[in-house]
């Protein structure tokens, strides 16, 4: 398995375990932790299963998998999928703090700007990473 | 790669694309009508469960399976192909109904339309869950 997939595959992993600590949080008894919003807590587990565990570990299997060119490098350029694995990492974990900032204690909008923005430029790299790659070959 | 899973692959990450677009202006806070807001919300959901993950997992699996011994190693490629433009014609109804937000039967058929794709496709993958050895 290449390095990058490596990467992206591990990076599923936290994020799947961290879903699983915000659905903890979310069960925790009545009055435990008041300020804690459920609200950020349960979008934040849906967004770290969809996009920080399900989306990591298609992208690090497909880039391991899919059809190799015939030229070198066989799986191609591997900067833009180091580039989308960080700013991917990095909106979500902005997202994460910033809906809870926003939804428990009124903090402002930006910081979701941001992250959405990031998120976006991920995935926009990710299909830059694989397309070349979708390729049609003789069973 | 067989023709059907490159094209379902690549209108998977089309579809990741428009889902992440959507999911992106909403998280960002661009200002929508609380109508359209509710509908672009559904129409991401639509495009990032059905348009992208359940269509690349299928087109993946329709590639990868072990095939069978005998000719069409896939199963019916009429059948396959049917069901791709099902698949497609109910993704399309779908999130374009939804996105419009306005009373129609179009997100109703869309999930249909999707629904009997998927159990095709799930029909054709069936009997190819086994083991490479076996016929």
């Amino acid at each position: 398995m290449p390095p990058l997939s490596r990467w992206f595959v591990k990076a599923g992993f936290i994020s799947l375990a961290l879903a699983l600590v915000f659905e903890l949080l979310l069960a925790r008894p009545r009055g435990l932790w008041p300020a804690l919003p459920d609200a950020a807590l349960h979008l934040g587990a849906v967004h770290l299963l969809t996009v920080g565990w399900l989306l990591q570990l298609i992208t690090g299997v497909a880039y391991w998998m899919f059809p190799r060119h015939p030229t070198a490098p066989p799986r191609g350029d591997a900067r833009p999928g180091w580039l989308a694995l960080g700013l991917l990492n990095v909106g979500l974990l902005i997202r994460l703090f910033a809906e809870s900032w926003r939804l428990g204690f009124g903090g402002p909008r930006w910081p979701l700007a941001v992250s959405a923005v990031l998120q976006f430029a991920a995935v926009l790299l990710l299909v830059q990473l694989l397309w070349p790659r979708v390729r049609e070959m003789r069973s | 790669m067989p023709r059907l899973s490159a094209w379902m692959v690549r209108l998977s990450l089309v579809s990741l694309v428009l889902g992440a677009l959507v999911g992106g202006l909403l998280l960002a806070g661009v200002p929508v009508s609380a109508p359209h807001g509710a509908a672009l919300r559904q129409a991401h959901l639509d495009l990032m469960l059905f348009g992208w993950l359940v269509q690349f997992v299928l087109g993946v699996a329709y590639w990868m399976l072990p095939r069978y011994a005998a000719k069409p190693e896939r199963g019916s490629p009429r059948l396959a192909w049917g069901a791709f433009a099902l698949f497609q014609g109910g993704l399309a109804l779908a999130v374009v109904g939804q996105a419009l937000a306005r009373p129609s039967i179009a997100p109703a058929a869309g999930r249909l339309l999707l629904a009997g794709a998927t159990f095709v496709f799930l029909g054709l993958l069936w009997g190819r869950a086994k083991p490479f050895a076996a016929r």
